[in-house]
């Protein structure tokens, strides 16, 4: 079967959604991190950041080991309980209304962990009774084939290989079709073939209106990937800016740096 | 198409948002996700189908045979065992029962220092928490999974015990009920735990456990009058007939009137019905509790995951499960290089060191099993007292070096660079068995070493006690050499088991016979020189014990060679356990 990009990105297509205007549809598909803060006793993790993830941006989270990533995607995710501010995914409070939130969202960790007694198809079928999917199979089918997991389809999953296990993730994560995507480190586990096809998962998800953010602090491994860069350090926002805006401005002030070369600049002074 | 499912989705995200709003009471009975449902069904299955492909290799099949031969020899021992008249059954345990119950609930409280949070295994915390269930979903996906896991749990009980029992069925239904609230209980104390935070939780414990002893020793005092009257049975009698016990284990009490019941109606539907609505509002405190638990699970997910990965790497002996962070600090100082032996060496007993708790709960394991009959036979021959001790603590040496993996099996996931260190394999091999039977050796020493100080002095004691100082260790050499043998040739991880596992169970008591055969095939070969010896020497035991301690030290030596052609041997990528 062949694979068809715009069923697998978008739900449904720009012309089948139901009418909204497009303050609504931005209202509904976008993330927003308000003054944030997570602490764990007197250890301060994330100290008040503001960011908001409009659909179709995809926001690459940037920061040393202990900069506060993980722990703001957890929190965005619902697994973390914010210390103070607000986190909205589609217009839901994660808080408040965490159901609602959590319909519109996926969240794929940098080690997923999956039910090892359960084959791939397995995890598919929980999947789609969690989101209350219909007529998931064939999107389920497109994803092993575009995942290169057919083979795999009724094995264990404790037969999986780390990157296969990622790219599991990957799939389980996309089968609902979420608004709002937070994939964790994603590009650790696959061969490079597999991140190729992460990577234009990721596109195709963006270009169909979800709201993408993706952590790493490899910067090189998503620079041709991200529109928005976002670098955290000790729970702190330093930089938020758009790639290209960077990009210009690191152009034209003539130090010759590279993206990488900004990211240690500004994370080791 | 498309369509359909967007709206459907909507349609459910606008049900699941009104369910946050409704009562508790509906909560607890019907908000138990389909998926969670499906996942309960398909998470059986999965362990079915491990379970049968499994069974489908050669190896796999004997295991099971023998795990399945020695649990249903075990049942029919159990079901045609003659019933000890209610010993326990009737009267009594209607009296204790409860107490013991409540006992358990309140060491749950007070003395607990695992993690104060309601356990999800990591991929749980994976697909639950990001995904779109409410916590009242979870907790009762909880509550189903443990009942699920409660059935065989009781099933189990319920026919070790049948022997006090007076009715199957009726301890079949309480034990399961028992079982239930415990857990249910343990939930509570947990969601409690969260509610208020831990460290005021820590503290309100510590509260309890004063104001309890102190209600404690007054009722005590006030039943039982001067201590220098008590008796002990009296007391507690007397204590149980008190108003204030009656309140408090009224609830309980159900749940032993169901145990003991002997008829259908009204004993044991009426029992076990006011038995299940307490149950059932121990449920209703659980979902009324409802606390923010996501991120306190998801946290001791990750502890415990770690915990339970060390664990699988260095088994319960290994002291890493127990670690908690911080800076470490017991060392030991560099053994001399011996050929490569020694850094090895240093390497296992630096492991051990760290986890010293663990050999200090083996030692006292050790003191007990091995004081035990002196306290029991302290009027005894000394002669009997020798003749009890020494199969006992053979049988015990047999039983605890599975409980200090130092050697190979504890580094199942590091063999692969073993293999790489630039010694030939029987060093590695003696580097590798040294530290667990050196410790072994070190606590039987000390376990000697108080029962010599400690019994009456006969003429038998003290060579009795050295002939035991000199053997144990080629006997431990030799054990541990078997044990790592096995292991390399059929290598499995040790906290590999689950319930209902048969090729465990199977494994377990080949090994075990294996070891036992081994030590016997040895003793006898070291027996027939000592036996010769002694009746050369005419009646001596001294030459006789020193003619085969030799023997038996060769014998050990004997398997290192085997131990190193068994590491050789192990293929990393094939034959490392999942």
């Amino acid at each position: 079967m062949r694979f068809a990009p715009e069923r697998i990105a978008g739900r449904i297509s720009r012309a089948e959604r139901p009418e909204r205007s497009k303050g609504q549809r931005e209202r509904f598909v976008s993330i927003v991190v308000e003054d944030f803060h997570k602490t764990y006793g007197e250890t301060v993790a994330v100290a008040g950041i503001h960011f908001t993830v409009a659909p179709g941006e995809i926001l690459g989270l940037l920061g040393p080991n202990g900069a506060g990533k993980t722990t703001t995607l957890r929190a965005l995710a619902g697994i973390l309980t914010p210390t103070h501010g607000r986190l909205l995914i589609g217009g839901h409070d994660i808080v408040r209304e965490p159901v609602a939130a959590k319909f519109e969202l996926a969240y794929v960790p940098d080690d997923p962990q999956l039910f090892d007694r359960l084959t791939l198809w397995e995890h598919f079928r929980f999947i789609a009774a969690a989101y209350r999917l219909r007529d998931w199979t064939a999107r389920a089918e497109l994803l092993l084939e575009r995942l290169e997991l057919v083979e795999k389809r009724d094995a264990p999953a404790s037969e999986l290989s780390r990157g296969m296990r990622q790219k599991l993730a990957v799939g389980c994560g996309y089968l609902h079709q979420p608004r709002a995507v937070l994939l964790d480190e994603p590009f650790t586990g696959p061969d490079p073939r597999g991140i190729r096809t992460m990577k234009e998962l990721i596109r195709e998800h963006a270009a169909a209106g979800a709201a993408i953010i993706v952590s790493s602090h490899l910067l090189s491994l998503f620079e041709d990937l991200i529109t928005t860069v976002l670098i955290l350090h000790r729970g702190q926002v330093l930089r938020h800016d758009r790639l290209d805006v960077l990009r210009g401005e690191l152009a034209s002030n003539g130090r010759q740096e590279t993206l990488e070369e900004l990211f240690f600049r500004l994370t080791e002074t | 198409m498309q369509n359909a499912s967007s709206m459907q989705n909507a349609e459910c995200r606008m049900q699941n948002e009104k369910r946050d709003g409704i009562s508790i009471l509906h909560s607890a009975f019907c908000i138990l996700h389909s998926a969670l449902w499906l996942l309960i069904g398909l998470q059986l299955r999965g362990w079915l189908r491990y379970l049968l492909r499994s069974l489908r290799t050669p190896k796999g099949a004997l295991l099971g045979l023998v795990g399945g031969t020695v649990f249903c020899l075990w049942m029919l021992t159990v079901v045609f065992a003659p019933r000890q008249g209610g010993r326990w059954a009737g009267h009594d345990l209607r009296e204790y029962g409860p107490a013991l119950l409540l006992l358990y609930c309140f060491m749950n409280v007070v003395f607990s220092t695992g993690e104060r949070s309601i356990y999800f295994p990591p991929a749980e915390v994976n697909f639950f928490f990001p995904g779109p269930f409410s916590r009242r979903q979870l907790l009762a996906y909880k509550i189903a999974s443990t009942l699920i896991v409660s059935l065989p749990t009781a099933l189990f009980m319920s026919l070790a015990l049948q022997g006090q029992a007076t009715w199957f069925v009726a301890s079949f239904v309480a034990m399961l009920l028992i079982v239930l609230f415990m857990q249910l209980f343990s939930m509570t104390i947990n969601l409690l735990a969260v509610s208020i935070g831990a460290r005021l939780y820590t503290r309100g414990r510590k509260l309890v456990l004063a104001w309890s002893l102190l209600i404690g020793l007054a009722l005590v005092l006030r039943v039982g009058g001067s201590p220098a009257h008590w008796q002990p049975r009296e007391l507690l009698h007397q204590i149980l007939a008190t108003p204030v016990w009656k309140v408090v284990s009224w609830p309980l009490h159900w749940f032993f009137e169901a145990y003991t019941a002997a008829h259908w109606w009204p004993d044991l539907l009426v029992s076990t019905g006011l038995a299940a609505l307490v149950d059932l509002a121990m449920m209703g405190v659980v979902f009324a509790l409802d606390a923010h638990y996501l991120e306190a699970s998801a946290m001791a997910s990750v502890r415990i995951y770690a915990r339970a990965q060390r664990l699988r790497r260095g088994g319960i002996g290994s002291g890493e499960g127990l670690r908690r962070g911080g800076k470490v600090r017991l060392g030991l100082p560099m053994l001399p290089w011996m050929g490569g032996i020694g850094p090895l060496v240093w390497r296992q007993l630096t492991t051990a060191l760290r986890g010293a708790d663990r050999l200090l709960l083996l030692l006292l394991i050790l003191a007990a099993a091995l004081s035990a009959p002196i306290l029991a036979n302290m009027h005894e021959e000394q002669e009997n007292l020798l003749l009890v001790m020494g199969p006992m603590a053979l049988w015990l040496t047999l039983f605890l070096t599975t409980m200090l993996p130092f050697d190979f099996r504890g580094d199942i996931d590091r063999l692969a660079f073993l293999k790489t260190l630039p010694l030939p394999p029987w060093r590695l091999a003696i580097g590798q068995l040294l530290a667990p039977v050196l410790l072994m050796t070190v606590l039987q020493w000390i376990g000697l070493a108080v029962i010599g100080g400690g019994s009456p002095p006969t003429e038998w004691l003290l060579p009795g006690c050295l002939a035991c100082a000199v053997y144990v260790l080629p006997i431990n050499f030799l054990l541990f050499a078997l044990d790592n043998l096995l292991f390399l040739l059929f290598p499995t991880r040790l906290m590999a088991a689950t319930p209902g596992d048969f090729q465990a169970l199977g494994r377990n008591v080949l090994f075990m016979m294996a070891k036992a055969i081994g030590l016997i095939v040895v003793a006898a070969v070291a027996g027939s020189v000592g036996g010769v010896a002694y009746i050369v020497s005419g009646g001596n035991w001294a030459i006789g014990l020193t003619a085969a301690w030799p023997v038996m030290v060769g014998c050990a030596a004997a398997l290192v060679p085997l131990v190193a052609w068994a590491f050789v041997l192990f293929d990393v990528g094939r034959d490392t356990p999942a």
